[in-house]
């Protein structure tokens, strides 16, 4: 069905610029290459994979095709996808009225507010995919935005697919005194024969202020999940204020949604962490989305099913070449004692972050920035009718990055990390583990077009799963012709939880050669 | 091996086809109408009313993008009487976007900055990560684009958009 759908979309295109000699086409190719070992379950594997990616758009006059052509033959992480399957993209979308009117058939995404009850995205590293397959039509007269849509979900993570329809409808009005409120309704009916969801309705909506100074924003999402009582919900409230140099923004979560999904998410998949996964909507993670390289391989893992928690991130730029941020996250179950806000009782899973950053350009020639992180997160659950407590870990960081144009084109860049990690076993097990882990970065750079990087990490942790306690590699950069950006890795790479938006995924260490060639047309 | 030769080939038949169609001229920038962080709406168009304009598609929690937007904004600074624009396109979605304009405003910036919460004409411009740099000459046409920062890159840019303003913002 998508395959004719998908030539009916390019015979239509096709038949519209037949009349026209003045058409535009672009593109971009990514094409992903290694070879290797890798270590899963404590094992040395032979690691290969080769993934191209191409895509191309083609506009004429208000019309636009769109599509992608996918060939990963092995993948990196998840399934092949070659032959019949490679057409993984098609759209024909056109644009009328200035812009105000926007009729799209095929693949398509898009977010209402703040993701509490739809937001339909793609983040190509997590393998993750929420696209429909159908018609969407964005309409906007006067004050006055509406969206509809309906299609049908494959909705992928780590090879875990589960097919439904979707469909909903979205308005939005702006108010005298910019204020904004919006409304939404999504329905997502389960398709037959299939691993599935269960049939469910979603009604949300938000209220929105954006003055000169400062501006707030209320959302509230409520699920309805068939053939279950339970009452599912997200509320998501912010806060900004720009005072001087001053930023800061403000942000409170309860999330109390239906939990689609559990344990081994992405299937049989080793790559898949245990993660939560929205499938049709994507709450703010409200913590620091990135840190470092070393904080951020060990984040908090949202609970969208069962947290609350708030965030303070204040941005400071006191002079022309410096800027301040601090930001600091707290969060913990909300159900068990039906908290309001974050706790730090034990029991009810505690999340602490600090994170204080600071950059600057003290002139031309010079570029550095410093940051200190620290978290603190316990972990319970329910054994029986007793909460127990599954781990405690302590992480505290400090690194540095700086750039410095030591003659005429020519640029050298360091990076250095550390951080103190303490991982409390259950009191039942006994040791603790305190170990410092470091990464050390040392590039140069030739003209902004050139690069070679060393890079080096290290663990002090006792019999590291990854099965070694360095890894050393090294790894060049070209951008050639001003449209083709080559990157070469060879050496060792520790791997980890790499995340985006409360969502992770496993990246196993490698030894071998990695290459990726990024072409844009 | 022999599936891998042909997905191979069919997709340098591909790169070569739409190199061999998108070498001829200069390329028409695509149209967008987007918001910008105080919830004007603002059109490429408006963007190069006066002159080329340098979209810099950037996110709050990209480091490299925050790296080298100082050095484009100083490059606005000094050229803006001119008619130079420059854009920055936040890419931060739905989790981030409130985020944008407290670091805007902190950060003293005077040129647009605008919100692509859904990242649709990021990719439009053939972009699939932050930072992604491109210049739009006044005939709406991309002039010249960069993948990611690299130390010393702002030279470059600095350089296309004088060469661009000398010759009266377009080619």
């Amino acid at each position: 069905m998508k395959k004719l759908a998908s030539v009916v979309l390019i015979v239509l295109f096709a038949m519209t610029i037949a009349h026209a000699g003045d058409f535009t086409l672009q593109g971009n190719n990514e094409a992903r290459w290694a070879d290797g070992l890798e270590r899963l379950g404590g094992q040395d594997h032979v690691y290969r994979y080769f993934e191209n990616r191409l895509n191309l758009n083609m506009y004429y006059d208000n019309l636009r095709f769109g599509m992608r052509y996918t060939v990963l033959q092995p993948s990196e992480f998840g399934e092949e996808v070659t032959g019949t399957e490679s057409l993984e993209k098609r759209f024909l979308e056109y644009r009328g009225m200035g812009g105000d009117l926007t009729v799209r058939a095929g693949d398509f995404y898009t977010v209402w507010g703040r993701g509490l009850t739809l937001a339909l995205m793609e983040d190509i590293n997590q393998g993750f995919d929420s696209s429909l397959d159908g018609l969407l039509v964005r309409g906007r007269y006067e004050n006055i935005e509406v969206e509809a849509l309906s299609g049908r979900s494959s909705q992928g993570w780590l090879g875990y697919v589960r097919e439904a329809q979707v469909s909903g409808a979205h308005i939005a009005c702006e108010l005298p005194y910019n204020f904004t409120l919006a409304g939404q309704s999504m329905l997502v009916t389960p398709v037959e024969d299939v691993i599935s969801y269960d049939e469910s309705r979603t009604w949300g909506g938000y209220l929105a202020y954006q003055g000169p100074v400062i501006g707030a924003h209320v959302e509230h999402a409520r699920e309805h999940i068939e053939g279950i009582d339970d009452e599912h919900h997200g509320t998501y409230v912010q806060f900004t204020g720009v005072v001087g140099q001053l930023g800061i923004s403000l942000d409170y979560k309860n999330y109390q949604y239906y939990r689609y999904s559990s344990g081994a998410v992405g299937g049989d998949n080793p790559y898949a962490a245990s993660v939560d996964i929205l499938p049709f909507h994507s709450a703010p993670i409200v913590q620091r989305d990135f840190t470092s390289a070393l904080f951020g391989k060990h984040p908090h893992i949202v609970k969208f099913n069962d947290e609350v928690g708030m965030q303070l991130e204040l941005t400071y730029s006191p002079f022309d070449w410096g800027t301040m941020v601090l930001s600091l996250a707290q969060s913990s179950s909300t159900i068990e004692n039906e908290n309001m806000i974050p706790t730090l009782d034990e029991e009810d899973s505690p999340y602490r972050e600090l994170f204080l950053e600071f950059q600057a350009f003290p002139n031309m020639d010079l570029y550095t920035t410093w940051w200190a992180g620290w978290s603190e997160e316990l972990d319970y659950y329910n054994e029986g009718n007793v909460r127990t407590r599954i781990s405690w870990d302590k992480r505290a960081v400090l690194g540095t990055k700086t750039e410095y144009a030591f003659m005429p084109n020519w640029t050298i860049v360091g990076y250095a990390e550390g951080m103190r990690v303490t991982a409390v076993e259950a009191e039942a097990n006994g040791d603790d583990d305190n170990h410092m882990e470091a990464l050390f970065n040392l590039g140069f750079v030739y003209l902004a077009n050139y690069t070679l990087t060393f890079s080096y990490e290290m663990t002090g942790e006792e019999n590291p799963q990854e099965g070694r306690d360095s890894w050393f590699n090294v790894s060049g950069r070209a951008f050639i012709d001003n449209r083709h950006e080559l990157l070469v890795t060879v050496g060792q790479e520790r791997g980890g939880l790499v995340c985006t938006s409360g969502k992770c995924r496993w990246v196993s260490p490698f030894n071998g050669v990695k290459l990726t060639l990024t072409s844009i047309f | 091996m022999r599936n891998v030769v042909v997905a191979l080939m069919s997709v340098l038949f591909c790169i070569a086809f739409v190199m061999q169609v998108s070498a001829q001229d200069l390329q028409a920038a695509p149209d967008f109408t987007l918001r910008d962080v105080e919830g004007q709406r603002v059109s490429l168009e408006e963007l190069t009313a006066n002159g080329p304009v340098l979209l810099d598609f950037w996110a709050t929690w990209c480091v490299p993008c925050k790296q080298g937007l100082p050095h484009l904004a100083q490059i606005y600074e000094d050229h803006k009487d001119n008619g130079f624009v420059l854009a920055a396109v936040s890419i931060d979605n739905q989790r981030s976007v409130g985020r944008v304009r407290p670091y805007a405003r902190s950060q003293g910036w005077e040129f647009p900055v605008l919100l692509d919460t859904d990242s649709e004409v990021l990719r439009r411009y053939q972009g699939n990560n932050v930072p992604h740099t491109v210049l739009v000459n006044q005939d709406r046409e991309i002039v010249r684009v960069w993948i990611g920062y690299h130390a010393g890159e702002e030279a470059e840019i600095r350089e296309e958009v004088e060469r661009l303003l000398a010759q009266g913002g377009a080619e």
